[in-house]
This record gives C-alpha cells, structure tokens and sequence, in this order.
C-alpha cells in the first residue's frame, strides 16, 4: 500500500498518495507522512506519461511525478484562496519581492547579480515558484514551495509581499512603472494551474487582482548585466524609480 | 438562431478588464484568455443565457442607449463570427421560434 504523504502549504495540507517510492524526497523539508488514509491528489499515469515526454529521460520516474504534481496543487490550493506563482521571491527590509517572467528570460540572473554585488541583504524565499496567500484583509503572504528551480533556491522565510518586477529581455535597461491592463494577461501565464470551474477562475482572477491593484508593480526591460541588477536594486529599495528619487 | 456557448468558457473580470478563460476541455479549442472589451463581455452574458439575436440586439441598443434605425445586429453579428471562429461558440439549434 502506498504511504500517503502531507505537506503544509502557508497552514493549508496537502495530502499526497504517491506512484513512486521516491517521489517524497523531492518535497524536501516541506512533506512528512500524513495520519490517515484520506488523500486530495494522486497522479494518475496518463499525467505522468505526458510529463515523462516532456522531460529530459534521465530524470527518474520519482521526479517526473514530483514536477507533474505541480500544477495540481497549486489547483488544490486556489480553495484556500492561495496559489503558486512563476517567480523568484526574496526578503528584503521585512517585504517580499517577487521577480517573474517566463523562463529564461532572466530572473535567476538579476537575483545572482544582486546576491554577488550585496551578499548579505536579501533573503531568498524561492528560486522559481512562489506560493501567494491571499489574506482576509486582501493583502498577499508570499511563501516558498517545494519546487524551487534549477539552483534549488527555497527557505522557510514567510513576508508580505512588498511589489513585483515583471522582465522583459532587451538590450537596453529601462525600469517603468506597469501598465497595469498589459499586464493582466502575461500576469495570469504565470500562475500554474489547470482551471475547471467558475469558482477558481474567479478566485485567480480575485488575487490576480490584488497582485495588479495593491502593490507596486514594475516593468523591466533589462539587458541582464550588472548595471541592469543595480537599477532593480535602487528601485526596490527605495520603491521608487531611480529617476523618481 | 440561439447560439451555444463551448462547456468551460468562462468571463471573468480583473483590474476592470474581461477575459474570457477556458477550461478544462475546453483549452483543447480555444486560447487559455481572451481579452474582450465591455460591450463584447455585455454581449457574451446574454450569449450565455441563451437570447436570440433580436433580444441581444434590444437590450445591446437599450443598455448603450442607442437610438432607433442605429443597426446593432452587425456589432453583434460581428462578435458572434469572431467567437465561432476562435472556437468560443459553436452554431446552435434555430429552436427559439
């Protein structure tokens, strides 16, 4: 019998009933055995197939599972009006920040040069996928998650967020304040999920909301050098575009 | 003719913005979002309830004050052939006589 597995996600539990033995592993600190029988998501092997093609062949069936679960947890959470988000998060002055963009575009890259210039003043949360929970009063809580990227960057740290950059790649460097309907959509990629019915649509469209409407939010076209590391850093800092100061 | 909207379309509102998300099954015909402005959102709620185009065109004409002779059914002819196409809508049974 396959041992079913919990994990707490901003004080929601998530119970797992796994396919593989090892695929708990991946969980990392996050996951211990659950007390009951009773789970909320098992893969089923038509998932995991379609993720093993997707997936390099070296990686275990065990991680396959783990990288497939993704989606349908964050799914799971939108009940507790939570959600993961495509980001890297770190702490700074008690907020958190979040950096998004589809892959590759360079988030890694402005958090390692910011790390590199200033060692010790930011705190990663996560590496790639940011946990947000939206709050009674509607502010966002912004946790780490199981999957933390390729650099495996996470931590335990927990802060309400503070604001979001969203990347672009380019060849200049130029910080601007969002145009807040340009980003609605770009904004709701981001968010990992497999809608099925009105209610969680709604409930996305509700954080989603609150992300665009009560923080500050930032559009950076950056060339990914050190300089453009350095513009991000004095905007978030002083929450204010350097022009502005 | 009444008009049958795709199982798992649904029209939310962010920002002020409406978009049109599909689930489910429904991302196997149609793009994940579609912005659409307020009148089509307008347009896309009676779609849903199942009016005919006379009665769409009545209450499009009436909530936008539209005057008398003005031909909304085009705007909505329009919205109808762009949603058909893009899969959001598919032809229904003319069974509102």
């Amino acid at each position: 019998m396959n041992q079913i597995y919990q994990v707490n996600y901003a004080g929601h539990t998530i119970r797992y009933r796994f396919l593989f033995p090892d695929t708990y592993k991946y969980f990392g600190k996050m996951i211990e055995p659950a007390e009951s029988d009773e789970y909320d998501i098992m893969l089923d092997e038509k998932s995991h197939d379609k993720y093993r093609k997707k997936l390099d062949p070296i990686c275990s069936d065990a991680f396959v599972e783990f990288f497939a679960l993704l989606v349908p947890t964050s799914t799971a959470l939108l009940k507790y009006r939570c959600v993961i988000f495509h980001s890297v998060s770190f702490l700074l002055n008690g907020k958190a920040w979040l950096i998004t963009a589809p892959s590759g575009t360079g988030k890694t890259t402005q958090l390692f040069n910011w790390a590199v210039s200033h060692p010790r003043e930011l705190t990663i949360i996560n590496g790639d996928k940011t946990l947000l929970s939206l709050q009674e009063d509607g502010s966002i809580i912004a946790s780490t998650s199981p999957w933390k990227g390729k650099e495996s960057l996470t931590s335990s740290h927990t802060a309400p967020l503070g604001g979001i950059v969203y990347l672009y790649q380019g060849d200049e460097n130029m910080l601007e304040y969002a145009d807040t309907r340009r980003m609605i959509i770009p904004f709701f990629q981001q968010f990992f999920l497999e809608l099925r019915t009105e209610e969680e649509v709604k409930t996305v469209s509700e954080i989603e909301e609150h992300l665009l409407s009560d923080y500050p939010v930032w559009t950076f076209i950056n060339d990914g050098s050190r300089e453009s590391s350095k513009i991000l850093r004095e905007t978030i800092m002083n929450r204010r575009l350097p022009d502005e100061l | 003719m009444n008009y049958n909207v795709r199982e798992g379309i649904v029209l939310t509102s962010i920002c002020g913005q409406h978009l049109l998300v599909a689930c489910a099954e429904a991302r196997k015909y149609c793009t994940y979002t579609l912005e659409v402005n307020e009148t089509a959102a307008f347009i896309w709620n009676m779609i849903v309830i199942g009016m005919s185009k006379e009665e769409m065109a009545h209450q499009l004409a009436e909530e936008y004050e539209i005057p008398e002779g003005v031909n909304v059914s085009e705007t909505i002819d329009g919205f109808i052939n762009f949603l058909s196409m893009k899969g959001y809508i598919l032809a229904g049974d003319n069974d509102n006589e």
